[in-house]
C-alpha cells in the first residue's frame, strides 16, 4: 500500500498525535517500575492492618515507606493518566467530548499524585 | 480508487464483538482493562487512606470505620484482587512485548497462570491480613 505521509513527517516520526512513541514508551516504563513499586505499596498497606494511630504514623514517617509511597504516586499517576487516556481514544469519539474527557483524566491523575504526595509529605514532617 | 465511483453498495464492516466464540484469552484481554479501570477508580481510596492519616485521629477512626463495614470490606477485596490481576496481567504484558509467548501453546498456559496467580495472591494476603 503506498505511504500517503510526506518525508518531514516520516523523518520526524512523530505521528499524528505529534508525541510520537513516547506515552507507548512511557506506559512501558511505568509498567516495569510498577511492579516492584506495587509490591512495596502492598507491604506498608499490610503492615499497617490492626495498625492505631501512633503506629500507623509512625510506620509512615519510616524513610523508605515514604520513599516507596511518594514513587508509587508519581509512577502511577503517569501510568494511569496514559492508560485511561487509550481507553478513552478507543471509545469516545465526539472531538468535545474527548478533549474534555482527556483534560479530566490529566486533572484527576494530577490530582491523585499531588494529593497523595501531600498527605504523605504531612505524616512523615508535621506527625 | 475508494469513492470516486458512487454506488450504492454498502461500505464493509469489520465483524462484531459477539460473533466471536469467547476463549480465555479474550476474556482475559478484557479483564486487564477491567481492572486497569477498577485501579484507576480505586486510587481514590489509596489517597482517602493517606489523607486520613494526615488529617488526625479522628479522621482515621471514620476511615477505618467505613472500610470496615461489609461493603468497605468488599470494596477492599475487590481492589485488592483487580490491582494483583492487573499488575500480573501487566507482566504477561511486558512478556509478549519482547516478541514471546505469542502462540499456542504459551498464551494459554500465561492466561492462566494470571487468574490463578491473582486469585491466590489475594488470598494469601487476605489471610495473613484480616485476622489482624
Ligand atoms: C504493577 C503494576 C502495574 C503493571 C505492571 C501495569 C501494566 C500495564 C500495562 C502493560 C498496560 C498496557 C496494556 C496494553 O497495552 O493494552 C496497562 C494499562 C493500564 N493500566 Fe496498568 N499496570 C499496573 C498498575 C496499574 C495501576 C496501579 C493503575 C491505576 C492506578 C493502572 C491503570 C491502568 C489503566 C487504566 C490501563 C489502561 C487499560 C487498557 O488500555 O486496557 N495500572 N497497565
Amino acid at each position: 500500500m503506498r505511504d500517503f505521509r510526506t518525508s518531514t513527517a516520516l523523518a520526524r516520526g512523530l505521528g499524528a498525535a505529534g508525541n510520537g512513541t513516547r506515552d507507548f514508551w512511557h506506559q512501558r516504563v511505568t509498567s516495569v517500575l510498577g511492579v516492584l513499586l506495587i509490591a512495596g505499596v502492598l507491604i506498608v498497606i499490610s503492615t499497617s492492618v490492626g495498625a492505631d494511630y501512633d503506629e500507623v504514623t509512625n510506620l509512615l514517617s519510616n524513610p523508605l515507606a515514604v520513599i516507596v509511597l511518594l514513587l508509587a504516586l508519581l509512577n502511577f499517576c503517569i501510568h494511569m493518566r496514559i492508560g485511561m487516556q487509550v481507553v478513552i481514544e478507543d471509545y469516545v469519539h465526539g472531538p468535545v467530548t474527548k478533549a474534555l474527557l482527556l483534560i479530566a483524566n490529566t486533572g484527576f491523575s494530577a490530582v491523585i499524585g499531588v494529593a497523595g504526595a501531600a498527605a504523605v509529605l504531612k505524616i512523615a514532617f508535621a506527625g | 480508487m475508494a469513492g470516486t465511483t458512487s454506488s450504492s453498495r454498502p461500505r464493509p464492516t469489520a465483524p462484531h464483538l459477539q460473533v466471536y466464540r469467547p476463549t480465555l484469552t479474550m476474556t482475559m484481554s478484557i479483564a486487564h482493562r477491567l481492572t486497569g479501570i477498577a485501579v484507576y477508580i480505586g486510587t481514590i481510596v489509596f489517597v482517602w487512606w493517606l489523607i486520613a492519616i494526615a488529617a488526625g485521629r479522628d479522621a482515621y477512626e471514620s476511615f477505618l470505620d467505613a472500610l470496615g463495614s461489609i461493603p468497605g470490606l468488599i470494596v477492599l477485596f475487590g481492589l485488592t484482587w483487580a490491582v494483583l490481576h492487573h499488575a500480573l496481567g501487566g507482566i504477561r504484558h511486558l512478556i509478549w512485548d519482547t516478541g514471546r509467548a505469542h502462540t499456542y501453546p504459551w498464551r494459554e498456559y500465561l492466561a492462566r497462570a494470571n487468574l490463578i496467580g491473582s486469585l491466590a495472591l489475594t488470598a494469601i494476603l487476605w489471610a495473613v491480613c484480616y485476622p489482624r
